[in-house]
């Protein structure tokens, strides 16, 4: 391998990576907040990314209103999504389990009655040109991937740090009955959770459909990566849903780079034997329980 | 020291903050409170007290709507509260402490005051999309708010501490000073003084009759005798989920069930 192969490589692994960073972080906000898998989190993203391409494709919005515009609709479905689940709050988690499941499959037969079972190219924006930095040619359609998803990371850390609405999230997060007792409304920051997941998981989607076919499939694909970048940080926290995107997405770039075919055995087998050594992840202290 | 410096006689006229009547809580066969009646006066402190087990944290968990009522009503200040969910209640301006100090886990300080503030405005998530600044703003106005009460309780050198991490007596300042963040009406204090120092339950003492001096009703759970007879106008007595009897603190102090129930059943003949 070349420094420039390795160069291109590695830029190619952070793009993709902040993509699963931020499927990541949707998975963790809403586990931390209701110690819930949110296994439709994936086919969230998929119409995240089906609405973006019928903005930017259909309605002929600019790329960066039909990014924003897909993320506030998505970001509308978890709060339905949540409304949905919401009866079963704190009565039965396993049944919740079962729920995000359904609303998963329900959202892909969507996609497949309005949009078909064949998946939608989306051309990358024409402003956005392949240079040079010498000998290396860099796509940086990736590095706008890597700042969005920065971007996205800064805002969400600001408001969960220095608002008062982020702050009172967190503390129903740690100790929901101690939480309502100080005037927090819990169940509506749990709905925030899947909001704030979802709009992200949308920009997500948005971002990496130009890369990839937006097809009702590729919440399998891209959003179970998301998900094993979640376990590989520590599920539930946010540190770690960003470097285990990260990790995963230059885990699966090089493992492409030697051997193409095999990419996908090749990364889940580093996850696999990660897991293994270290069960809670990277950045995962403790297992949350709560049933 | 005599703390309890406002009349009763005003009191007896004042409407009542906090009214119970008949109420019920059980846990599958164990009943833990039966029928428990009484009121609180506004502008009162007002004690509970009573052997371990006899029901008092229930009652505040009942009162304060973390466990669902099986039984009786709940009034406070003259509407009927009864299951109403404990958020609700804290925006209608009733706040409280725990007995077993439960401060959020990894929450510095600041936060753990923050949380609490205000808890009748907060606000809709969309507005900080569409008025960016005049939210700026607000954020900044709540986090003076909170130094300021912090300041209050002397904790403002440890705000940007986790709260965890500090001693315990200063834990205990912090729980207190999170349950004024809300500015209740109605204030429930679970064995404020539980582990403290006789210098701190001193300090704490202090603490509360201000708070009750600026028109805050206080219901106090305590062990502490000296610092319920000083401090309460009126004290209520349970005894295994029974209100045993009520009255002023030198009244309940010569009850000779009182007496019986806090000794042991020697007593009897």
């Amino acid at each position: 391998m070349t420094l420039t192969t390795v160069l291109q490589t590695i830029i190619g692994g952070l793009g993709m990576g902040s993509v699963y960073g931020m499927v990541a972080i949707g998975f963790s906000i809403v586990y931390r907040a209701m110690g819930l898998v949110n296994f439709g989190h994936t086919d969230v993203l998929m119409i995240g990314a089906y609405f973006m391409a019928t903005l930017l494709l259909t309605a002929k919005l600019p790329f960066v209103l039909a990014i924003l515009l897909s993320a506030v609709a998505t970001g509308v479905l978890g709060l339905l999504f949540e409304r949905v689940l919401r009866p079963l709050e704190g009565k039965d988690l396993n049944l919740m389990l079962i729920g995000t499941i359904g609303f998963g499959i329900l959202l892909e037969a969507v996609a497949i009655l309005v949009w078909g079972s064949v998946g939608t190219a989306v051309p990358i924006p024409p402003s956005i040109h392949p240079f040079r930095v010498g000998s290396v040619v860099i796509l940086p359609y990736y590095l706008v991937i890597m700042a969005v998803g920065a971007l996205c990371v800064a805002l969400l850390h600001l408001f969960m740090t220095r608002v008062k609405l982020g702050i009172a999230m967190q503390a129903a997060a740690m100790d929901p009955p101690i939480a309502r007792a100080m005037g927090v409304n819990v169940a509506r920051c749990n709905a925030l959770a899947f909001a704030l997941g979802s709009a992200i998981a949308a920009v997500a989607g948005g971002l990496v459909g130009p890369l990839l076919y937006v097809s009702p499939a590729m919440g399998a694909s891209v959003g179970i990566k998301g998900f094993a970048a979640a376990i590989l940080g520590g599920l539930g926290s946010m540190p770690g849903a960003i470097v285990g995107g990260l990790l995963f997405g230059l885990i699966e770039s090089f493992a492409a780079s030697r051997f193409s075919a095999y990419t996908d055995v090749i990364a889940f087998a580093v996850f696999t034997v990660v897991m293994l050594v270290r069960p809670t992840g990277i950045f995962g202290e403790q297992t949350v329980d709560r049933a | 020291m005599s703390l309890a410096a406002s009349p009763t006689e005003v009191l007896r006229e004042a409407p009542e903050a906090l009214d119970l009547s008949g109420v019920t809580k059980r846990f599958r066969g164990l009943v833990a409170l039966r029928d428990v009646s009484f009121g609180v006066r506004e502008g009162a402190i007002h004690g509970v007290i009573g052997p371990n087990g006899s029901g008092k944290t229930t009652l505040f968990n009942v009162v304060n709507g973390l466990y669902p009522i099986d039984g009786g009503t709940v009034r406070v200040f003259g509407r009927d509260v009864t299951g109403w969910p404990p958020w609700r209640l804290a925006r209608l301006g009733v706040s409280r402490t725990f007995q077993n100090l439960r401060l959020f886990g990894r929450m510095t300080v600041l936060e753990q005051v923050l949380v609490a503030l205000d808890p009748a405005a907060v606000q809709n998530a969309w507005r900080y999309v569409a008025a960016p600044r005049a939210s700026a703003r607000r954020e900044r106005r709540l986090r003076e708010e909170a130094l300021e009460i912090l300041r209050q309780f002397e904790l403002e050198g440890a705000a940007d501490e986790l709260a965890t991490s500090l001693p315990y007596g200063h834990q205990r300042r912090v729980e207190l000073a999170r349950a004024i963040a809300s500015r209740p009406r109605l204030l429930l204090l679970d064995e404020p003084a539980a582990g403290l120092t006789p210098g701190e339950v001193e300090v704490l003492a202090a603490q509360v009759a201000e708070i009750r001096r600026k028109g805050v009703t206080v219901v106090l759970i305590d062990h502490n005798m000296a610092m319920v007879m000083n401090l309460c106008d009126r004290v209520t007595v349970l005894s295994e989920g029974r209100v045993l009897t009520e009255g002023t603190p030198g009244e309940v102090a010569h009850d000779p069930e009182v007496v019986r129930v806090y000794l042991g059943s020697e007593a009897e003949p």
